[in-house]
C-alpha cells in the first residue's frame, strides 16, 4: 500500500555523521586508524547530571543519571591517551580535520562561520568520558539538490566520535576508548524530506558528496544516519544510528506506520472513554506461588518481585500491531527494559507461551483490579527495578492517551525501532571552556574553494565515458571510488572496466563467500592491479584467487601470493606445450579449447589459448 | 570585550548580552542570543547562541544589528537545598575557589571561579543523607595560584571557629595547584587540633557531569563527619577511576600531575586512609593523630618574607643576596639530590656557599629541601653537603620543599630566627617521617 506522505503531514530530516580520514583524533594526537589492537587496561567512572549554560538541567541527562550506572572504559596503546580518559585537557582542534569538514560545507554551498566555538553537548550515557561530546558548528545555510527539489542544510558541524559500546552487565556499561575523539563531520538537513524513498536519496547523495572529498573514512560504521520523523498529530522521533542505506526507506516507512497506528489507538481509547489515572501497582507473587511458568518460577526462586497493574479500557490494544514486528506492548516493554528488567508480560499475549494458567490470570486480574475490557501488565524483577519498570511501562501506557511521545529511538532488526531515551531538550550545549574559539579566515576558505573536488554529477558523467552505464552508476555510489581513481592514475595499463568490475563485483562476491576483503587494504589492491596490468604476472581469471590469497597472508607481496598459489601466468611456450599435449586427446578445436581452458584457465587468458590452438594449423 | 565598532553598534540598539538579536550581512540573517565577547578570539566577531544551542561568531564588518527582544537570562545555576539534618554529624563547608567552584566564563572564554557551594551541592543530593551541613561559608573565590598567607590565615581562623562551635569536621574546597601549601599551612597553624580539617578540590570543573568534584566532596565530607582523625589533610581521587579517594596528611602530600584526577600523592609516607563514595573509611597505615576533645587554637602569624628557590646546573647564587637585600628572613633552597647546591664549579665561580654563609651571618634562616621530592636530605654524605651545612644551612629531613617553605614562614612568624632555625629539622606535626620504608615511594 503506497502511503500519501504529503497528506499524512510527513516531516523528515536527516543527520549524517561521517568519520573524517585524518591521521590524528580531533583533540589529541592519538591515531585514528581503527586497526585491531589489544586493550591494555580499563578505567571506571560515574557521571552526574549538571546544570547547563542557561541553568536548566536537561531531562534526558537526568534520565541517564537516574540509571546510576558505572562506566568502564577499555584503553588502547595507540588509540587512547589521557585526553580520551578525560585526564588531560583537549589539545587544539585538529586543523586538518577542520579543513576536510570545511570542504564538505563548501560542497554543500554553506556559509562558513567566521568564528567557530567548540561546544560541549551533554551526553550522560557514558559514551564520552567527559560527560559531553565536543562539537562546533562550522557552516550555516547550505543546500542539496535532489530529484524532489532543494533540501536545506541548516548546519554543518565538526565533532568528536563517541566511544563504542561493547556491552552491558549488571549496572555497568562497557565502552572502548579507541573510537572516542575520531573527527566526524555532521550534516543536518531541514525537515524537508518528502518521503521515505526521498530520505534514502538524500542520505545517498550526501554520502556521495562526502566520499567525493576523498577525506572521509570508509568501511562499516564510518557513516551513520540519524533520522527525525513525524506525521501530523504524531510527534518528533529521532531514530539513532541507521547504517544500512538500502533499508533506510523501509525504516522510515515503519516509523510513519507506527506513529499513524499510535494516533489511531489514541482515537480508540478516547472512544472507549479511557482516562489518565495514577498507577496502582501490586505485588502478585502470591497468585503465582504454585506457578508452572518457568520464567516466573525462576523469578520467584530468586526472591524477585512480580508487580502487576491494570490498564482500564485498554483490552486488545497492547497486542495491536503498530508496524511489522512492533506492538503497543513492545513500546511498554522498552520502557520497562530501560529500568533494568527483562521486559513485560501483558494480557494480550498468548499465556501458553509463558505457561501461565487461566486461574493465575484470573487471580492477577483480581489483584490488579483489571476487569472486563481492561488490559493488564506484569513485570518480574528484583526490587526496586521491577517497581520502577512497572511505573515506566504504566507511564508509557498513559502516553498512549495523548498520542505519540517524543522519543529518541534506536534501530533494531535494520527496519524497526525501539525506545532508547526521551528526546533531549535544548539545554544540552555549553561552550568548551578548555578551547579558544577558532577563527576561520577568508583566505582559508578561498584556498579550499580553489581545490574543491568535483560534484557527484560530474563524477558520474566522467565515469560514464569509460564504463558502461550500470557499472558507472555503481562506481559513482561506491565507497571505493577514490581507489578506482588511484588505480587508473597509478597503475600502468589499467583497464577501467576490469578495475571497476573487480572493485564492485569481485570484491562483493568474495565478501559473500566470507572472505574478509577489507583486510586487503587499498595499497595491496593497487599492487595486485599492477601485478596484473603492468607486469602481467597472472591471468585475469585468477584475480579473485589472488585477492583471496592476499587476504590470507596480509604481509606477502602480490608476486609472492601468485607464486605461492602456483598461479604464475603461463608463457606462450608453456601454453603451446599445453595445447599440444591436449591435442593428442582430441582433434576437435572447440573441444580442445574447452579441455585446455578447463585445465589452465587460471593461468592463461582464453584469447592466448585460442590463439595457440589456431596456430596449431 | 567587543571591539569599539561592535560595542557602539550594540549600544546604539541597546542590546545587552542575553538579548535576542538579528545580524544581517550580505543578504543573510543570523538570529540568536547575544553572548558576551570572550577575551580570547576575534573581538570583531559577534557571538550568537543559535536556536540549536550552538555558539558561532560572525564578523561584524558590513553587518547590520537589530535587537529582537529580551531573550534568555544567562548564568544562573540552580541551587542545591541543603536542609539541616541534626541527626547526622555536623560538617562545616568553607569554600575558597578553584576548579571545584569553576564553570565556564564568558568574559575570559575559560574557566572561572563562580560556583557557590550551594550550586555544587545541586549535583550531590546524597550529601544530605551523609552529613548535616551545619554551615557554608565562602572566604574567597580565587584560583589557588592566587592564594597566599592571608588566605591561609583566614582559612585557619574559619576552621578553628567552626570546630569550636560544634562541627565534627570542616571541609575546605580549594584550588588544587597550591592545595598542599594550604594544607601544610593549616597543619602548622591549627594548634591542639582535635578533629579533621579536609581539603577537597577538583581537577575537572563542577559544571561537568564527569567532574571529580562530586566524589571528592562526598568522601571529604565522610572524613570530616566520621573520620577518627585530628589531622589537616587532603581528600582527592586515589586512581583515574571513580573508585575511592585517599585521605593524605596535609604536610606530606603533593600535586604530582597537572591534570589527572589522582594527582595528589603521599610523599615519603603512606596515605592515612582510603575513603569510598559509599562512606566507608579504611585505614591505610599512614601516621595520624586521633580525634580528641578540646578547643582548637589558630596561631596564624606568618612571616611573608620567606622565599623558595631552586638550585640547578648553572644557577646563580646571587639570588640569595637579592632576597637578603629585600629584607627576607628566610629562604628554602630546593637543592639537587640529597640537598646540594653548586659548590665547586669547574671555573671556580658561582659557588653558592659564600652566599649562603653571608646570608646566614646576616640573620637569615637558610633551609634545604630536595627537588627529588622523594627521600631524605642529608648534610654529611658528600663533602659539598658538609660545606653547605657548614655555611649554616639547615637540611629539612624528608619534608617536601613546599612544606619546608610554609613551615619556615610559620616558624619565623611566631619565633625569633635562631629558634626557627632549630625547629626546622624537628618534627612538629608529623611533617617529618623519621622512618621511611620501601613501600612509601611512588605511592
Amino acid at each position: 500500500m503506497a502511503l500519501d506522505y504529503a497528506k499524512l503531514g510527513f516531516k523528515c530530516g536527516i543527520e549524517i555523521h561521517q568519520r573524517l580520514a585524518s591521521h590524528e583524533k580531533l583533540f589529541c594526537a592519538c591515531a585514528t586508524q581503527n586497526e585491531s589492537e589489544e586493550s591494555d587496561g580499563s578505567l571506571e567512572r560515574r557521571q552526574r547530571a549538571v546544570a547547563g549554560e542557561l541553568g536548566a538541567v536537561d531531562a534526558a541527562a537526568v534520565h541517564e543519571q537516574l540509571r546510576n550506572r558505572k562506566f568502564v572504559y577499555a584503553t588502547y596503546p595507540s588509540f587512547s591517551c589521557d585526553v580520551d580518559e578525560d585526564q588531560e585537557p583537549p589539545h587544539a582542534l585538529n586543523q586538518d580535520a577542520l579543513d576536510a569538514a570545511l570542504q564538505v560545507a563548501l560542497m554543500l554551498k554553506s556559509d562558513v562561520v567566521d568564528e567557530a566555538q567548540v561546544m560541549r553537548k551533554a551526553v550522560l550515557d557514558g559514551s564520552n568520558t567527559g560527560g559531553f561530546q565536543r562539537t562546533a558548528v562550522i557552516a550555516l545555510d547550505g543546500k542539496l539538490d535532489t530529484s524532489k527539489g532543494t533540501v536545506s542544510i541548516p548546519t554543518v558541524s565538526i565533532e568528536e566520535e563517541a566511544s563504542a559500546i561493547q556491552g552491558e552487565r549488571s549496572g555497568e556499561v562497557l565502552y572502548r576508548l579507541d573510537r572516542l575523539g575520531i573527527p566526524l563531520v555532521e550534516i543536518g538537513t531541514a525537515p524537508e524530506i518528502a518521503s521515505p524513498e526521498h530520505c534514502r536519496e538524500v542520505a545517498e547523495r550526501l554520502g556521495m558528496i562526502l566520499r567525493a572529498t576523498g577525506r572521509v573514512q570508509r568501511g562499516i560504521g564510518t557513516i551513520r544516519q540519524d533520522v527525525n520523523v513525524s506525521i501530523r498529530d504524531g510527534a518528533r522521533v529521532e531514530i539513532k544510528g541507521a547504517q544500512d542505506l538500502g533499508r533506510l526507506s523501509a525504516l522510515v516507512e515503519n516509523e510513519v506506520l507506527r506513529q499513524a497506528a499510535l494516533v489511531k489507538i489514541r482515537g480508540e481509547l478516547e472512544k472507549r472513554g479511557a482516562k489518565e489515572c495514577a498507577l496502582e501497582a501490586v505485588d502478585v507473587s502470591r497468585a503465582f506461588a504454585g506457578t508452572q511458568s518457568r520464567l516466573l518460577r525462576k523469578s520467584l526462586d530468586r526472591k524477585e518481585a512480580l508487580i502487576a497493574f491494570g490498564l482500564a479500557r485498554f483490552e486488545g490494544l497492547l497486542g495491536a500491531e503498530l508496524c511489522e514486528g512492533r506492538r503497543l506492548g513492545s513500546e511498554l516493554s522498552d520502557y520497562a527494559k530501560a529500568q533494568g528488567v527483562g521486559g513485560i508480560i501483558h494480557g494480550d499475549e498468548d499465556m501458553k507461551k509463558y505457561g501461565i494458567s487461566e486461574g493465575e490470570v484470573k487471580a492477577l486480574r483480581e489483584a490488579a483490579g483489571a476487569g472486563a475490557g481492561d488490559a493488564w501488565v506484569l513485570v518480574a524483577g528484583p526490587e526496586p527495578a521491577a517497581r520502577n519498570a512497572a511505573a515506566a511501562a504504566f507511564g508509557r501506557a498513559m502516553q498512549a492517551l495523548r498520542g505519540v511521545p517524543e522519543e529518541t529511538r534506536k534501530v533494531v532488526n535494520d527496519v524497526q525501532t525501539a525506545y532508547m531515551r526521551p528526546l533531549p531538550g535544548g539545554a544540552r550545549l555549553y561552550p568548551e571552556t578548555d578551547l579558544p574559539p577558532v577563527r576561520v579566515s577568508r583566505a582559508r576558505i578561498e584556498k579550499l574553494e580553489s581545490v574543491l573536488p568535483e560534484m557527484p554529477e560530474e563524477t558520474l558523467a566522467w565515469l560514464k565515458k569509460t564504463l558502461n552505464s550500470d557499472l558507472a552508476e555503481k562506481m559513482a555510489r561506491s565507497q571505493r571510488l577514490p581507489l578506482f581513481r588511484r588505480a587508473l592514475d597509478e597503475v600502468k595499463g589499467a583497464d577501467a572496466t576490469l578495475v571497476a568490475a573487480t572493485l564492485e563485483e569481485t570484491l562483493t562476491n568474495l565478501k559473500r563467500e566470507g572472505v574478509k576483503v577489507e583486510l586487503a587494504g587499498d595499497d595491496k589492491l593497487l599492487e595486485i592491479f599492477a601485478a596484473y596490468f603492468s607486469l602481467r604476472l597472472f591471468a585475469k581469471a585468477a584475480m579473485p584467487e589472488i585477492i583471496r590469497g592476499a587476504v590470507e597472508t596480509p604481509g606477502e607481496s602480490a608476486a609472492g601470493v601468485v607464486e605461492r598459489l602456483g598461479l604464475r601466468r603461463m608463457t606462450a611456450e608453456e601454453i603451446r606445450a599445453a595445447v599440444r599435449a591436449e591435442a593428442k586427446e582430441t582433434g576437435d578445436k572447440g573441444m580442445l579449447l574447452k579441455r585446455v581452458m578447463a585445465k589452465h584457465r587460471l593461468r592463461a587468458e582464453g584469447a592466448e589459448m585460442a590463439k595457440a590452438i589456431d596456430s596449431l594449423g | 570585550m567587543y571591539s569599539d565598532a561592535v560595542q557602539r553598534a550594540l549600544d546604539s540598539i541597546e542590546a545587552k548580552p542575553g538579548n535576542r538579536v538579528r545580524l544581517t550581512k550580505a543578504g543573510k540573517a543570523y538570529e540568536g542570543i547575544l553572548l558576551p565577547r570572550p577575551d580570547v578570539g576575534d573581538e570583531g566577531c559577534v557571538v550568537l547562541k543559535l536556536s540549536s544551542g550552538y555558539n558561532v561568531g560572525i564578523e561584524f564588518k558590513g553587518a547590520k544589528l537589530e535587537r529582537l527582544g529580551e531573550g534568555a537570562k544567562l548564568e544562573s545555576f540552580p541551587l542545591g537545598k541543603v536542609a539541616p539534618n541534626p541527626g547526622l554529624p555536623s560538617v562545616s563547608f568553607v569554600s575558597t575557589g578553584g576548579t571545584i567552584a569553576s564553570r565556564l566564563d564568558y568574559v575570559t572564554g575559560g574557566v572561572r571561579m563562580a560556583m557557590t557551594p550551594e550550586e555544587i551541592f545541586f549535583a550531590i543530593p546524597e550529601l544530605a543523607d551523609r552529613v548535616n551541613v551545619s554551615s557554608v561559608s565562602q572566604l574567597s573565590n580565587i584560583a589557588s595560584e592566587d592564594m597566599g598567607f592571608r588566605g591561609w590565615q583566614s582559612m585557619a581562623e574559619a576552621a578553628a571557629r567552626e570546630l569550636n562551635s560544634g562541627a565534627e569536621g570542616v571541609v575546605i574546597t580549594h584550588g588544587t595547584d597550591t592545595m598542599h601549601y594550604s594544607s601544610a599551612a593549616l597543619s602548622f597553624m591549627l594548634l591542639n587540633l582535635t578533629k579533621p580539617v579536609v581539603f577537597v578540590g577538583a581537577q575537572r570543573s563542577s559544571d561537568r557531569g564527569a567532574s571529580d568534584a562530586f566524589m571528592n566532596i562526598l568522601c571529604g565530607a565522610s572524613v570530616a563527619a566520621r573520620g577518627d582523625f585530628a589531622e589537616v589533610g587532603i581528600c582527592m581521587h586515589a586512581e583515574p577511576d571513580d573508585s575511592f579517594c585517599l585521605f593524605l596528611k596535609g604536610t606530606k602530600a603533593r600535586k604530582m600531575h597537572t591534570s589527572r584526577r589522582d594527582a595528589f600523592r603521599p610523599i615519603n609516607c603512606k596515605p592515612i586512609a582510603r575513603v569510598f563514595p559509599d562512606g566507608r573509611i579504611e585505614l591505610s597505615g599512614g601516621a595520624h593523630r586521633k580525634r580528641a576533645q578540646g578547643e582548637v587554637a589558630a596561631a596564624t602569624r606568618f612571616e611573608p618574607k620567606v622565599a623558595l628557590v631552586k638550585a640547578y646546573p648553572g644557577s646563580l647564587p646571587e639570588i640569595i643576596g637579592f632576597y637578603s637585600s629585600k629584607g627576607f628572613k628566610g629562604i628554602v633552597i630546593e637543592g639537587t639530590g640529597l640537598g646540594h647546591v653548586p659548590t665547586q664549579t669547574p671555573d671556580g665561580k658561582d659557588s653558592w656557599i659564600p652566599h649562603v654563609a653571608e646570608a646566614v651571618k646576616s640573620g637569615m634562616v637558610v633551609a634545604v629541601a630536595s627537588q627529588c621530592i622523594y627521600g631524605r636530605t642529608n648534610p654529611f654524605v658528600y663533602r659539598n653537603l658538609r660545606l653547605l651545612s657548614g655555611a649554616g644551612a639547615v637540611h629539612c629531613e624528608d619534608m617536601t620543599p613546599e612544606t619546608a617553605f610554609v613551615k619556615l614562614g610559620w616558624l619565623l612568624g611566631n619565633n625569633p630566627p635562631e629558634e626557627a632555625k632549630k625547629m626546622m629539622p624537628l618534627n612538629l606535626v608529623g611533617e617529618i617521617n623519621p622512618r621511611v620504608r620501601h613501600d612509601e615511594f611512588l605511592v
